[in-house]
């Protein structure tokens, strides 16, 4: 079925039918959170868009194409909404792109085994009038839990088609489309439904949908009744645009607005939008207690989820496992990686050999060497403790525990002044390690609160992201063989607690305010199926994979052409030319010391001539000052190359230790040179470490950081970041080498 | 002599390539009509690339 897949800006509209025309149908696809929208747009477009057993994956709408029947079909990812109410940015996505390209179907993703929590949302598709379809979904899940649920009698009451289906094994899809292909194509007339709220609102709804009538206040745009509840509803946003566009019209329709809430606090304290809740579950109650649902199994009966969870999110035991979780992720990847990851270096240590044999001495033969097999091999080196560790966060994220962290996580959150939703991006971001900052940063998109927004996309760079994993690997692994998966654990417990330090010194100063109160679903626990596992491990280690081999590889080949240009000066080319002939004469009789004597002076030429490029007297411009971090010359050019991406320091490490004083041909990995290496020992390494982890993002992160928020928090970003890192950095070096 | 012709050959696409790719970040802020990020290309960060956007 699948044909093409794009993550686009929905293009415009046109306003022909689509009967018979090669224009392909919209479909939008929404529902409540963790409903399983993104594994149905996955299912259909072939899409490899993310999947997590947690709420809030989609933040912004994603667009994909696929054929179905010869039917061209353009669908829309929609984020995960509660309600059409604009209290979050999900919401204000969701009905901006209902209103505003006006799709030809909606399908509504309705979770079965949720299914009274999740029609509160379908009343306000019904209100709103779209072309609409229910996709019944987890329907397994509901057997699984003795909910019965008779979609014809569902639909019957509703008077929309409704279609059970698995999303995740694609079983009901194909009619699902069929039925929603036929509903984009027919000329049914949708008319918004009507539901009751109680004589008092139902007054004020008439009178303020009159007015609304009378000026055709935003019908181009919503139905009247739609804007009238809203209004009632006190929704921000739909206040805003009634300001703009009649703003006398739109300052009466508050007044009413105020009047009856006023009339309502006094006879009722309660306020308008809570009882259009009450009212419309209570239509949804009247609806499923019509035999629409049935629970063949006592109600109280604890289901298998919320048993695991008094074990997995108790308060005290829960951290507990949690943190052995997080150790034995650790544990699992380095012990099942070892071997495979000693065999890549052989073969990348083959593969010099090869180019070294093979081609006479030259700039190519430099290049390939230092700076492609000795620089991108050297993250290349890593793929499979990378692929063994995405295997260990997928069955987390699969099985739906990553959002039992975020749940415990909320709890020390609101200690350091962040939001619960804070949490989300930060495992997003490589809470757990591999993960990226720039869908972090995204992610706090979700966060209302404009300072704890600020706060949570200035601090989730200090997460171990997949690109610092390798780096933190090879320098753990080098100086702390012995113990790779408690160090590894004990540098992201440092990463999570310097974040919520950070973010806490940052609530307290510049971003100061109250945290604001967070409520979270816990999806049920879902047995994690190997295909999906071994999908979601391949993806992002082919990520991985294919970053090393295009943007790491191009960082890779510039710098080592700033690491070679401009060369030694004739005069001291000359120099040291004297010193291998008169090596040459001294030592003619004895071959051994001659060779000796040559190899000392090649190293020392190769030395100054790194020394001497543009890289070096860059990295020697801030060996002064980074010399208090124990960082030498060659160090600071991998960290300068790092604000590219942290992979590139493990690339420039290889490259700067390839082409320097160090033999390539007998020194081993990249770890063992650098252990031999005289500038490096463990308290180097802990303090690079630290530097590492904490100093300015990437460019990406920077440029996404600055597009969600400003330039001004970009740069203070950088700035704040890279002075705490060294401060960091220069403390531990300078305390540990007293010891 | 030929190793050098080469080299320089193969640094100036990379100088291209990475060129493009800064361009292109810097391009998401200038129009803020690309409101779907350009993508980092890293292992977990789920924003599609230019390039594969461009592709459809």
């Amino acid at each position: 079925m699948a044909v093409t897949v794009s993550v686009v800006t929905v293009k415009k509209k046109t306003n022909s039918k689509n009967i018979m025309s090669k224009q392909p149908i919209t479909m939008a696809l929404a529902g409540n959170p963790n409903a399983g929208k993104t594994t149905l747009f996955n299912r259909l477009t072939g899409a490899r868009q993310h999947v997590g057993n947690y709420p809030g994956i989609t933040v912004d709408h994603k667009e994909g194409f696929f054929s179905h029947d010869s039917q061209q079909v353009s669908i829309t990812d929609l984020p995960g909404t509660y309600s059409l109410t604009a209290y979050s940015i999900e919401e204000i996505v969701t009905r901006d792109f209902l209103t505003g390209q006006k799709p030809d179907v909606v399908i509504n993703i309705v979770d079965a085994s949720n299914l009274e929590r999740n029609l509160y949302l379908t009343t306000q598709f019904l209100e709103m009038g779209v072309p609409l379809i229910i996709a019944l979904n987890m329907m397994d899940v509901a057997k699984d839990r003795g909910i019965e649920v008779r979609h014809k009698k569902l639909s019957e009451l509703l008077g929309i088609t409704i279609i059970p289906i698995i999303a995740r094994s694609g079983e009901g899809t194909d009619e699902l489309i069929t039925k929603a292909i036929e509903i984009a194509k027919s000329d049914r007339n949708w008319q918004a439904m009507d539901i009751t709220y109680g004589e008092d609102l139902d007054e004020s709804l008439l009178e303020i949908i009159a007015s609304i009538k009378n000026q055709q206040f935003l019908e181009d745009i919503y139905p009247p009744r739609f804007t009238a509840i809203k209004y009632l509803e006190h929704d921000d946003e739909m206040l805003r645009k009634g300001q703009a566009v009649d703003p006398l019209l739109a300052s009466k329709l508050e007044e009413t607005v105020t009047k009856v809430s006023d009339h309502l606090q006094k006879t009722t304290e309660v306020y308008p939008e809570a009882i259009i809740a009450d009212y419309r579950y209570g239509f949804i109650k009247s609806i499923v207690r019509q035999g629409v649902l049935t629970h063949k199994f006592d109600t109280d009966r604890l289901y298998t989820s919320d048993k695991i969870d008094k074990v997995l999110t108790n308060r005290l035991l829960g951290p507990l496992i949690m943190l052995a979780i997080l150790f034995g992720l650790y544990q699992f990847t380095f012990s099942w990686s070892e071997i495979p990851v000693s065999w890549m270096e052989g073969l990348f240590g083959w593969l010099g050999s090869v180019v070294e044999s093979t081609l006479p001495d030259g700039m190519l033969k430099s290049m390939i060497i230092s700076g492609v097999i000795d620089g991108v091999g050297g993250v290349l080196g890593f793929v499979p403790l990378i692929m063994f560790m995405f295997f260990g966060i997928a069955i987390l994220e699969d099985s739906g525990y990553l959002a039992r962290v975020a749940f415990m996580m909320d709890r020390i959150f609101h200690l350091f002044g962040l939001h619960g939703s804070s949490v989300m991006p930060f495992i997003v971001s490589g809470g757990i390690a591999g993960g990226c900052a720039v869908p972090g940063v995204m992610a706090t998109r979700t966060l209302r609160s404009p300072k704890e927004r600020i706060a949570t996309l200035l601090t989730v760079p200090f997460m171990n992201c997949g690109a610092k994993v390798p780096v933190l690997v090879l320098l753990i692994g080098a100086f702390f063989a012995e113990h790779k998966a408690l160090y590894m654990f004990l540098f992201t417990l440092l990463a999570w607690f310097v974040a919520l330090v950070a973010a806490k010194f940052l609530r307290m100063t510049v971003l100061r305010g109250e945290a604001t109160p967070f409520v979270m679903e816990l999806p049920p626990y879902r047995f994690p199926t190997l295909r999906g596992l071994l999908i979601h491990t391949w993806e992002r280690t082919w990520q991985y994979i294919k970053k090393a081999g295009t943007v790491i590889l191009g960082i890779s080949i510039l710098l080592w052409a700033l690491m070679t240009f401009p060369g030694l000066p004739q005069t001291t080319q000359d120099q040291f030319a004297t010193e291998v002939t008169v090596a040459t004469t001294n030592f003619a009789k004895q071959p051994d010391l001659l060779q000796s004597e040559l190899t000392r002076i090649k190293q020392e030429q190769s030395a100054a001539r790194l020394k001497n490029s543009i890289a070096g007297k860059i990295g020697s411009f801030f060996e002064p000052l980074s010399s208090f971090a124990g960082f030498d010359w060659r160090t600071n050019i991998a960290m300068l190359g790092g604000f590219a991406a942290k992979e590139v320091i493990i690339s420039t490490l290889g490259t700067v230790y390839s082409m320097g004083e160090v033999d390539a041909e007998d020194s081993g990995s990249l770890g063992d040179r650098l252990v031999k290496d005289p500038n490096w020992n463990r308290v180097v390494a802990v303090s690079a470490l630290i530097f590492i982890m904490f100093y300015a993002p990437c460019f990406v992160t920077v440029v996404c950081i600055a597009k969600e928020s400003s330039w001004n928090w970009a740069i203070f970003s950088m700035v704040f970041n890279t002075v705490f890192a060294f401060i960091a950095s220069v403390t531990v070096f300078q305390i540990g080498s007293l010891f | 002599m030929w190793q050098n012709i080469i080299t320089a050959i193969i640094v100036a696409i990379a100088l291209f390539f990475i060129g493009k790719k800064v361009y292109r970040q810097f391009r998401q802020i200038i129009d803020p009509s690309k409101d779907i990020s350009c993508g980092c290309s890293c292992s977990g960060c789920d924003s599609i690339s230019c390039d594969s956007k461009k592709e459809n």
